[in-house]
């Protein structure tokens, strides 16, 4: 069976201009955002993968340093290091990246109680390290908010005196 | 049919446009939820980091927390955290403990370091202690002698066991759940060694040339230069058995060049010497006469070791050469309590000998042999040359063996009777006796055996130990391998059941507060825990009321007063110098008194009197033999003892070679 056309003499006539902006319009419409999403999520994903390594720099140290003897662990080591250039304390470690800054620093707290209730005091130290994405630019990414760590190391308890 | 219009086209060629605007847009959804995903993945990896850092801070606090709980082993066993009577209950009777968890979280959710933890995690808006759980899983708990087998026949004591203490601590960040678990292990024991409790003397260095029997008695037995170290047993291990008996340990300093040491039994004809029991029976038949009225058979000794009474019992036609006793160590019993005594250590002896006379027409001058038991070997007397049996046949002589002569001499159920003990003791010679007790355990738990350097060393003792002898794990393996001279106390062992400490003697003051009575003269000792001096202490004069261990780190434990046992407290005092001496300066000292360190070396200025164990690196015996002393062993330190408050527990401080499992 044969197929034909209704109007044989009627020309065959393209997209009009104005279709076809319009057409552009809304395809424009419909990707820019879709793009822009998109990107967006591209960025939070590679602003995220920045946290995670700036988490991994942070935990390095961390776990270096709680590795050390309680008395060994002073303000000796704090220390702001920035990536691509040696670092002072913590060659050992793998270094960091350009673009990451690292900062660390240890405080003592003394003779304080152990926890809520009890007799029992102690000194301890608490590390905080901090890893920033620093882009050359003087601001600092979301990243910081994510990348504090902190970790105690407890010294040896003082006891009451009282029995 | 299927014809379609320009116009028609146009609406398909829209549809198509929709279509792959729809697929783009599809794809880019589908793609934004993917990185979504990922970064949502990666989002919980960080919280979950930043959850577990919290949790290890925490961690961190919940173990002093419990470690300084556990350190409340004070006679009253007062912890408010648990119950400490739950955790030295016998392992058949052991149930799973658990620390109080409500009161665990409210401590460590508020605990100041926690506390600012979270403040740099952005405060408890973001980040939280969910939960903390301590127990000790009786699943967990063995006992040594379950772990290992039955060691050697020494009495299993099932107080003392091992097992896991399992920390858990839930934290959340970002409703993220973090849990992290740590085990650790706990040992509840006896804290003075299991060796020690065995012997009323331990010595563990003994220099060569030193004259260890200086004592000279006279033929009745007499001190006529030197005095004697009187070591007497008590009650100790009154059995037969010889796992139970008395035990001396004299280490020297070279496997090679071996002690020799001459014993004898004591004045008292009924006394018992190391090796040989001399039970009145078996000297003593009054039947004699009457079953030899020939008096075929007499019966002397040789050597060393007489007993003055044999000398006026003529009826028995005893000889014997007239040596001197010559024995520093006095080991005797009482007729209806005898206390045998094992002597340890790579020690010759010179046992007592019996041998067999010939009749009194010769005036027993008519040596013929030696008995079979002289030998240290199985007493049964094959292979042993049998000495002849004149009464039966003369001429020529019938041999007969040496058991089979000494049983017609002592009578077939006596002899029986001394054959069996014997046996039980000459078979058990070799000095290391399996005080079996493994300290780690490579099967139930996560243990992990390739970090520990020693592992071999520590599970496969070597075929033979440094005297040749059959191996077997000693007291203490852990720190004295399979050779009791390593046997060593140090700090690392002692400190986990340490509960206060003190400086030196300058804090005496504050050891007195709390630890001896008011106004007290003499001054009454209420100790009941392990206390820690840093440096040198004098101990006064003191009336024992609740024992303990006093143990000083660095320095002398210098003993200027009687330390006396309060009789209706029956306490055991132990004292402990780690890196110095035990000076005493009393007359009489109801303690343990423990010194192992190297280079150090007891020296009595008075004659001793001690009512415990004194287990010294070494002994001045030139000093001894000036003054003598008696050594006492008290019962209540034997390892069969399990009353409740020997017992400590302590939660292993070298975490390295347990695993933590971090969910």
């Amino acid at each position: 069976m044969r197929v034909r056309s209704n109007n044989r003499n009627q020309t065959r006539r393209a997209f009009t201009l104005v279709e076809i902006v319009i057409t552009s319009v809304i395809l424009v419409i419909a990707i820019v955002p879709m793009l822009s999403t998109l990107f967006e999520h591209y960025r939070a994903t590679a602003d995220i993968v920045s946290k995670v390594t700036a988490a991994n720099y942070a935990k390095d140290v961390i776990d270096y340093l709680k590795s050390l003897p309680y008395e060994k662990l002073d303000q000796s080591f704090n220390e702001t290091e920035a990536g691509g250039i040696e670092s002072k304390n913590y060659k050992m470690l793998p270094p960091l990246a350009k673009g990451f800054l690292r900062e660390v620093s240890i405080t003592e707290y003394n003779n304080e109680e152990i926890g809520s209730g009890l007799k029992e005091k102690f000194d301890y130290k608490i590390i905080r390290v901090n890893v920033t994405i620093d882009d050359g630019t003087g601001k600092k990414t979301d990243s910081t908010k994510l990348s504090l760590v902190g970790s105690v190391i407890a010294k040896k308890l003082e006891k009451s005196s009282k029995k | 049919m299927f014809s379609l219009s320009h116009k028609n086209k146009k609406g398909m060629s829209y549809i198509i446009a929709i279509c792959i605007l729809g697929i783009l847009f599809a794809a880019i959804v589908s793609y934004n939820t993917i990185l979504r995903n990922e970064r949502v993945q990666m989002y919980r990896m960080v919280y979950s980091d930043n959850a577990l850092i919290i949790a290890e801070a925490a961690m961190e606090i919940l173990q002093k927390i419990i470690e300084e709980e556990f350190s409340k082993t004070e006679f009253e066993r007062k912890n408010d955290l648990f119950d400490y009577n739950d955790l030295i209950k016998p392992k058949d009777k052991f149930e799973t403990v658990n620390f109080n968890s409500k009161k665990l979280t409210n401590i460590i959710s508020s605990s100041k370091p926690i506390t600012r933890i979270i403040d740099i995690f952005g405060g408890t808006k973001y980040a939280k202690i969910n939960e903390v759980r301590v127990f000790i899983d009786r699943e967990n708990i063995r006992s040594y002698a379950e772990t290992f087998g039955p060691a050697a026949g020494f009495m299993a004591n099932s107080r003392e066991k091992f097992g896991l203490i399992n920390y858990v601590i839930e934290v959340e960040y970002f409703t993220v759940k973090k849990i992290l678990t740590v085990k650790k292990q706990i040992k509840i024991i006896n804290t003075l060694p299991k060796g020690l409790r065995y012997f009323t003397l331990f010595v563990k260095n003994i220099p060569a040339g030193s004259d260890i029997n200086s004592l000279i008695v006279d033929e009745d037995g007499n001190p006529v230069q030197g005095k004697p170290l009187v070591l007497d047993n008590g009650n100790f291990n009154k059995e037969a058995s010889p796992l139970n008996i008395g035990m001396v340990f004299l280490g020297n300093e070279k496997p090679q060049d071996p002690i020799v040491l001459r014993l004898s039994h004591g004045a008292d004809r009924t006394g018992v010497g190391e090796l040989f029991q001399l039970y009145n029976d078996y000297y003593f038949d009054i039947f004699y006469d009457r079953k030899f009225p020939q008096g075929q058979y007499l019966i002397g000794h040789l050597d060393y070791g007489l007993c003055r009474e044999m000398k006026s019992m003529t009826g028995y036609g005893i000889a014997f050469q007239r040596d001197v006793n010559t024995s520093i160590l006095k080991l005797y019993g009482t007729p209806s309590n005898s206390t045998p005594t094992r002597i340890m250590g790579n020690v010759k002896r010179a046992y007592v000998r019996l041998a067999a006379y010939q009749d009194k027409a010769t005036l027993g001058m008519n040596y013929m042999s030696a008995m079979p038991f002289v030998t240290p070997g199985n007493f049964s007397s094959s292979g042993i040359t049998p000495i002849a049996d004149i009464s039966d046949n003369p001429q020529p002589p019938k041999y007969k063996s040496c058991a089979a002569i000494a049983a017609k001499l002592f009578g077939v159920s006596d002899y029986t009777q001394y054959s069996k003990y014997m046996n039980q003791i000459v078979t058990n010679e070799p000095y290391n006796h399996g005080l079996f007790s493994e300290i780690k355990d490579k099967r139930g738990m996560i243990c992990e055996p390739f970090k520990i350097p020693d592992i071999k060393e520590k599970l496969y003792p070597s075929t033979e130990n440094n005297y040749g002898g059959v191996p077997a794990a000693p007291a203490d393996s852990e720190i004295a391998a399979n050779d009791l001279r390593k046997l060593t106390l140090d700090e690392k062992y002692i400190t986990p059941y340490v509960s206060y400490r003190f400086k030196d003697n300058a804090d005496f003051e504050k050891f007195k507060k709390l630890f001896i009575a008011p106004d007290s003269s003499p001054a009454i000792l209420n100790l009941g825990l392990v206390a820690y001096f840093e440096g040198d202490i004098t101990l006064p004069a003191m009336v024992i009321a609740r024992g303990g261990m006093i143990v000083c780190k660095k320095g002398n434990i210098t003993i200027s007063g009687d330390i006396v046992a309060d009789p209706f407290q029956n306490q055991i005092l132990t004292l402990i110098a780690l890196d110095g001496e035990i000076i005493v300066n009393a007359d009489r000292v109801d303690a343990s008194l423990v010194a192992l360190k190297e280079g150090t070396k007891f020296t009595p200025q008075k004659p001793i009197q001690i009512n415990g164990t004194l287990a010294v690196n070494s002994i001045d015996f030139t000093q001894l033999s000036k003054v003598g002393g008696k050594l006492k062993f008290k019962t209540m330190q034997t390892v069969k003892n399990d009353s409740p408050f020997f017992y400590y527990a302590s939660i292993q401080p070298d975490v390295r070679n347990w695993g933590s499992n971090k969910e």
